[in-house]
């Protein structure tokens, strides 16, 4: 099972992936997440402002930020760490 | 200057004493305090200790320092659980690693062990998922299997200087040699490996021996 932290880190990978934002129904592919979980968590990480929501014709785009970005960077940093030495992040 | 009464002869002189004194004392003598004890039992320690111990365990404690405060800043940034449990399990390892210059090596390595189990909680999942799969009962059995082979071929090598037979000292290795394929068995889980297998079947093969007479 993954962690809350893990689901999190796969959703901004989705977005770090895709460089035009991506919408909520291929972030429900890409990070694995049921719908109504990945609305709370979008909602969350936009609150944080480690993502942003971008309308368009199409519908709600999401990007990730700087922040977000920044996030991801700590985040393998750490991550790599603890892997490491066996740890695996909660 | 102007010397205490208990100083003015020449005897006392000599240990005019450079620290503060414990009220009450006869003869005035320096204070002691828990501070005082530890340091002096740390440089008697120090003093007992040999170079390469003293390098060892200072390099141990740094490198568990440095480790734990590189958990507590990725705690700043993640707030995972699992860096504050690995600040807290690698800074009771640098305690307990660093009671050992005061002489209290073993409470050392209760603070050690405490340490090691923290960080052992993170794998706990792991170990859940090997308890389901049957491989965490296979290690325990092994390890009892190992420890005991080897008990049986120290036991029969032990006896063979008594008895000199050199039976005993042929089945006594052939103990030893099995417990050291299970030993690789251990250590390299699952995988099929050649080496522990020649060393158990040369193991099992000199036990045989023990029925030629």
């Amino acid at each position: 099972m993954r962690s809350q932290m893990k689901i999190i880190v796969d959703i901004l990978v989705a977005l770090e992936n895709s460089e035009n934002g991506a919408k909520i129904t291929d972030l429900v592919r890409k990070a694995n997440v049921p719908y109504v979980r990945l609305t709370e968590l979008l909602d969350e990480l936009l609150k944080k402002k480690l993502i942003e929501s971008i309308k368009n014709d199409d519908g709600n785009y999401y990007r990730i930020t700087k922040n977000g970005a920044m996030l991801l960077d700590e985040y393998r940093k750490f991550s790599s760490f603890a892997e490491n030495l066996g740890l695996e992040i909660d | 200057m102007i010397l205490p009464k208990w100083a003015r002869s020449s005897a006392w002189i000599e240990r005019w004493p450079s620290e503060p004194e414990a009220p009450g004392s006869n003869p005035g003598g320096p204070a002691l305090s828990l501070k005082k004890v530890l340091k002096g039992a740390c440089k008697q320690s120090l003093n007992e200790m040999m170079d390469l111990k003293i390098i060892s365990y200072s390099v141990s404690i740094a490198v568990s320092l440095i480790i734990s405060f590189y958990f507590i800043f990725g705690y700043s940034k993640l707030k995972s659980t699992t860096f504050i449990t690995g600040f807290a399990a690698f800074l009771l390892i640098a305690l307990g690693l660093s009671l050992n210059f005061y002489n209290l090596s073993f409470i050392g390595y209760l603070f050690e062990a405490a340490g090691f189990f923290l960080s052992s909680l993170s794998h706990a999942k792991t170990v859940r998922r090997y308890l389901v799969l049957g491989i965490v009962p296979d290690a325990i059995g092994q390890t009892l299997a190992f420890f005991f082979s080897l008990y049986a071929g120290l036991e029969t090598v032990l006896f063979y200087s008594r008895s000199g037979k050199k039976i005993n000292l042929i089945t006594g290795l052939g103990f030893m040699l099995i417990s050291v394929s299970i030993f690789l068995q251990l250590i390299i889980y699952l995988i099929p490996n050649d080496v522990q297998l020649i060393v158990q079947l040369v193991g099992y093969s000199l036990l045989i021996s023990a029925l030629v007479r």
